[in-house]
């Protein structure tokens, strides 16, 4: 990969790969961090990663950062609760979208990522899979459990559709 | 007796647990004595069953009141066959009061939130060359340090020959020494802050020019309010992609970008101008002053990277059937719509 396609690689996938860490985390600062770690290692190994393969490979490093650092944080705060506290600015969109941003922070971690790669970025479930290092039925499955997870907890709302 | 032709009905017996122990080592014995049949690795194994024998053995999804959930799920996700999604639609025709689970589904796919984007891409981009890494500046400053204590250390001996050269020298403390070195090395490659930086060290860094006689243009009193008013627009998030409306406008970058980021630098640089100055210049002068829709390919694409990037001011997406459009500042960016 060249000096110019890695410059494209931050245009192309910086806010991509901030907002999939950022939604998982709840952290702006933690994701700002993994991020810029991402890219790093991404620099150190230009020479092995084509340009073609650098978004699979920046969104592979981000999941497994994000799973070493809910490992190495084992009691870290629910994003769910985080989001209520500092209060997700998005109501300039639509009022339905703080709901379905905490229905997403209360998935599972996993459940979360793979839908967050499937919808954000459009990958397939074998895509998927080769980054959250899964099979396709079990991403499937997955992505399955957290709709139907997310439709229940909106459903609960009594939300007026 | 086993043997290679009647082995597998043992191999059932003994995963089955009905072999008596006798015959069990027997089995044993005989796997020992024929290793290969143990040799099967499932993982290497290309054998595959094709698509059509699969498909044999999968189940159609139920489509009733208890599988709903996933039926509207696996339609959303594309994995219903045609006659899977006419069933469907069967039912939901026939069960309207399940609409609201349909459109509570249809909530769950996520899209991207427009006000979130990466804050500061600018410490992620890379400039090209050659980097010189550290370990050969380290190297320099040893080599620096070790020829100026071999001078120092000759000039002592020509002025008394017979005292040996080590015992001259001076010795210093690599706290003392080293510091030193480096300046001597990094004063060849510093920039000297300019007045503005040292009044105001968030002021935009400029590197000395070897030729103070040229031209620096400086911003028109006209220009200072439009670049102050894209300077504080909140964050921009479009894109032309139409497939792809709330991605960011790094989109659109990718459709512009045709020279580096950094070698942009340096031609704002090389002008002694910001990043903002330089592509807001380059825009005006292809735009006019006058508000206007621009075609895509008369924006200049070096500006356009930039306003982008830099400036991030959101005005608004707007979509038709034959195009999209977003607009920075002033400027409407407009594409067909392929």
């Amino acid at each position: 990969m060249t000096t110019n396609e890695y410059n494209l690689c931050v245009d192309q996938f910086a806010d991509r790969l901030f907002r999939f860490l950022l939604k998982n985390t709840g952290n702006e600062d933690l994701a700002r961090d993994l991020v810029q770690d991402c890219f790093e290692k991404l620099w150190m190994k230009k020479e092995n990663v084509d340009f073609e393969r650098s978004k699979s490979y920046l969104f592979t490093m981000a999941h497994n950062a994000m799973i070493d650092q809910w490992r190495k944080d084992k009691g870290h705060q629910d994003i769910a609760d985080y989001e209520e506290q500092v209060g997700y600015e998005q109501n300039q969109y639509s009022g339905l979208r703080p709901i379905i941003e905490r229905a997403l922070a209360k998935l599972p971690e996993i459940q979360r990522s793979v839908l967050l790669l499937r919808d954000y970025e459009g990958y397939d479930y074998a895509e998927i899979g080769r980054i959250c290092e899964l099979n396709e039925s079990q991403v499937k499955v997955y992505i399955y459990r957290a709709r139907v997870a997310m439709k229940n907890y909106l459903g609960a709302l009594n939300l007026v559709v | 007796m086993i043997t290679r032709e009647n082995y597998t009905v043992f191999t059932e017996d003994f995963i089955a647990g009905k072999l008596s122990p006798e015959m069990e080592e027997a089995y044993m014995a005989f796997l020992e004595a024929n290793p290969d049949l143990m040799d099967i690795d499932l993982e290497e194994s290309d054998a595959k069953l094709d698509d059509g024998f699969l498909s044999q053995l999968k189940k159609p999804i139920q489509i009733d009141e208890q599988n709903l959930d996933e039926a509207i799920i696996a339609q959303l996700e594309g994995d219903l066959n045609q006659e899977e999604e006419e069933r469907l639609e069967a039912f939901m025709l026939a069960h309207p009061e399940r609409e609201e689970d349909r459109k509570l589904i249809a909530l769950t796919v996520l899209r991207p939130s427009i006000g979130e984007y990466f804050p500061n891409k600018n410490v992620l981009y890379k400039k090209g060359g050659f980097r010189i890494p550290p370990a050969i500046w380290y190297s320099a400053a040893a080599s620096v340090l070790i020829a100026a204590l071999w001078i120092y250390g000759t000039g002592k001996n020509e002025l008394n020959p017979t005292e040996p050269v080590f015992s001259q020298v001076e010795t210093f403390t690599q706290e003392e020494v080293k510091p030193k070195a480096f300046e001597e090395i990094k004063s060849e490659v510093s920039t000297t802050p300019s007045k503005e930086q040292e009044a105001n060290p968030l002021a935009p860094k400029r590197v000395n020019r070897q030729s103070p006689q040229r031209h620096i243009p400086a911003i028109t009193p006209e220009e200072a309010p439009q670049i102050k008013r894209l300077e504080s627009l909140p964050v921009i998030m479009a894109s032309l992609n139409e497939t792809e409306p709330s991605l960011t406008v790094s989109q659109l970058q990718v459709a512009h970008y045709d020279i580096s980021f950094s070698d942009l630098e340096l031609e704002a640089e090389k002008q002694d101008q910001t990043l903002l100055q330089y592509a807001y210049k380059k825009l005006r002068k292809t735009v006019g002053q006058d508000e206007r829709v621009v075609p895509e390919n008369e924006i200049p694409h070096d500006a356009a990277t930039i306003v982008a990037d830099k400036v991030r001011s959101y005005v608004g997406f707007n979509e038709s059937q034959e195009t999209v459009s977003f607009r920075i500042g002033n400027f409407e960016l407009k594409r067909k719509k392929r």
